[in-house]
């Protein structure tokens, strides 16, 4: 099955075609929702809240990702990608996210804004292996009940969450070194 | 209490497509091929690495955009690309050709505005701004373009307030004084700059050894900038980064 990318147009997509090819996976670039073939959404990392979601309003792709998401379709969300599937975020506040599920995206309570370079992820679920991911952003979840893994920078919040089909990750596992191509390996489908 | 680690960033100089060294851009020698030692610094354990384009010539544009396609395909670990971005269309095609982030410096001292620009565009993570510092004689450390030789006017400190503002995601500080001596990073600057600067503070410029990224790092920089000690084969990146952590420095190993 082939993966869609959606590309939100607000950034470059690159760093993530590249991992996927390393990955031998298939994938096509979306710019508009045309799923036929598609297996899995991966929503990439790349732009800010408003505009991401300024484009998918524009674009016919919040009704596409809902009526996926209810099917029981995988979603993978990366960074911004992640951010998105939630109700809403301080980076643009008013502006609604997809709601897929439910939670706010808030600004990290950290140091250093924005939150850049490898931090250490800790699961807690089983199935993952631990290791440190690349981060790059100012704002992410809080503790919520679909967290899967958490990072403290600051405080400690929520880098990764699966709920039903859809799994997202507030590092960029692309980005990752070894540990997060097998991470992505273990989350796309093939 | 933090999870994050502290960065090891190989720096390369490229000129025309090929890995370079030299003392002040002379003598330059044939150091191989940037794809292949990118691969080989990932693999060691580097956390990110730097290409510094020192093309001088436009012509030499297509060249440096194409190695970033293929260091892009290759590499799993983000990296930067600097050297010689005058405008905002210089910037895009670095990125889309899959750079994680441009590095700009003089550039960034003659049109600051380019900074905003970049960071509103393409977000301010990728938008590195590298600040090449001296110390007067006063006692005050300004800022210098154009290798080191020519004054701003500028101070360090306000200058990174400033570009911060503007949208900078990370500071490059590079002290002029120490560049290519291996006595190790101006820490009187560096500390200062990396307390007070709202986002990371990558310190370069004068290291030789594991020793002197330990200071940087225990200083308060964020990521320390090396060439030669790792180009050069004295140092290996990974058994640097054990010598780190025995010191009690965050540094990633599981790689």
């Amino acid at each position: 099955m082939t993966i869609g990318i959606v590309y939100p147009d607000s950034g470059n997509i690159t760093s993530v075609c590249d991992a996927l090819d390393r990955l031998g996976r298939s994938y096509r670039v979306l710019r508009e929702p045309d799923l036929d073939g598609i297996g899995q959404i991966l929503l990439p990392g790349q732009g800010r809240f408003g505009a991401v979601m300024a484009y998918f309003r524009d674009h016919g792709w919040v009704p596409a990702l809902q009526s996926w998401a209810e099917a029981g379709k995988p979603i993978l969300g990366i960074c911004v990608g992640m951010q998105v599937l939630f109700d809403g975020s301080d980076e643009d506040p008013g502006v609604a996210g997809l709601g897929l599920i439910s939670g706010q995206i808030i600004r990290l309570d950290a140091p250093k804004h924005p939150m850049i370079g490898w931090a250490r992820v800790h699961w807690n679920r089983d199935g993952f292996a631990g290791g440190a991911a690349y981060f790059v952003n100012s704002y992410g979840l809080s503790t919520h009940p679909d967290t899967i893994a958490t990072t403290t920078y600051g405080a400690t919040f929520s880098v990764a969450v699966a709920q039903g089909s859809i799994i997202a990750f507030q590092f960029h596992p692309e980005k990752s070194g070894v540990w997060g191509k097998e991470l992505l390996d273990q989350c796309l489908i093939s | 209490m933090s999870d994050l680690l502290k960065r090891i960033i190989p720096c390369l100089d490229v000129d025309r497509g090929r890995v370079v060294k030299g003392v002040n851009f002379q003598n330059l020698r044939d150091m191989g091929d940037p794809v292949e030692l990118a691969v080989r610094y990932e693999a060691e354990g580097a956390d990110e690495l730097v290409f510094l384009d020192i093309s001088a010539s436009s012509e030499a544009r297509p060249t440096a955009l194409a190695m970033v396609r293929k260091v892009s395909r290759a590499l799993a670990i983000p990296f930067t690309l600097g050297g010689g971005l005058r405008c905002i269309d210089d910037i895009y095609a670095f990125l889309e050709a899959g750079a994680d982030k441009v590095c700009l410096n003089t550039t960034a001292v003659s049109n600051p505005d380019i900074v905003n620009e970049g960071a509103n565009q393409f977000g301010v993570q990728c938008i590195v701004v590298a600040v090449d510092v001296k110390r007067r004689k006063d006692g005050v450390y300004g800022v210098y373009t154009h290798g080191g030789r020519r004054d701003s006017g500028k101070q360090a400190r306000t200058w990174v307030q400033e570009i911060a503002a503007r949208g900078a995601g990370e500071i490059l500080l590079t002290s002029m004084d120490r560049d290519g001596t291996g006595i190790g990073f101006d820490m009187e600057i560096t500390g200062d700059l990396a307390r007070t600067a709202p986002v990371p503070v990558i310190a370069s410029g004068g290291a030789r050894s594991p020793q002197h990224l330990r200071d940087a790092l225990l200083g308060g920089a964020d990521a320390v900038l090396a060439a030669t000690m790792f180009h050069s084969g004295d140092y290996h990146v990974g058994q640097t980064k054990a010598y780190l952590a025995e010191q009690g420095i965050p540094v990633r190993l599981d790689y």
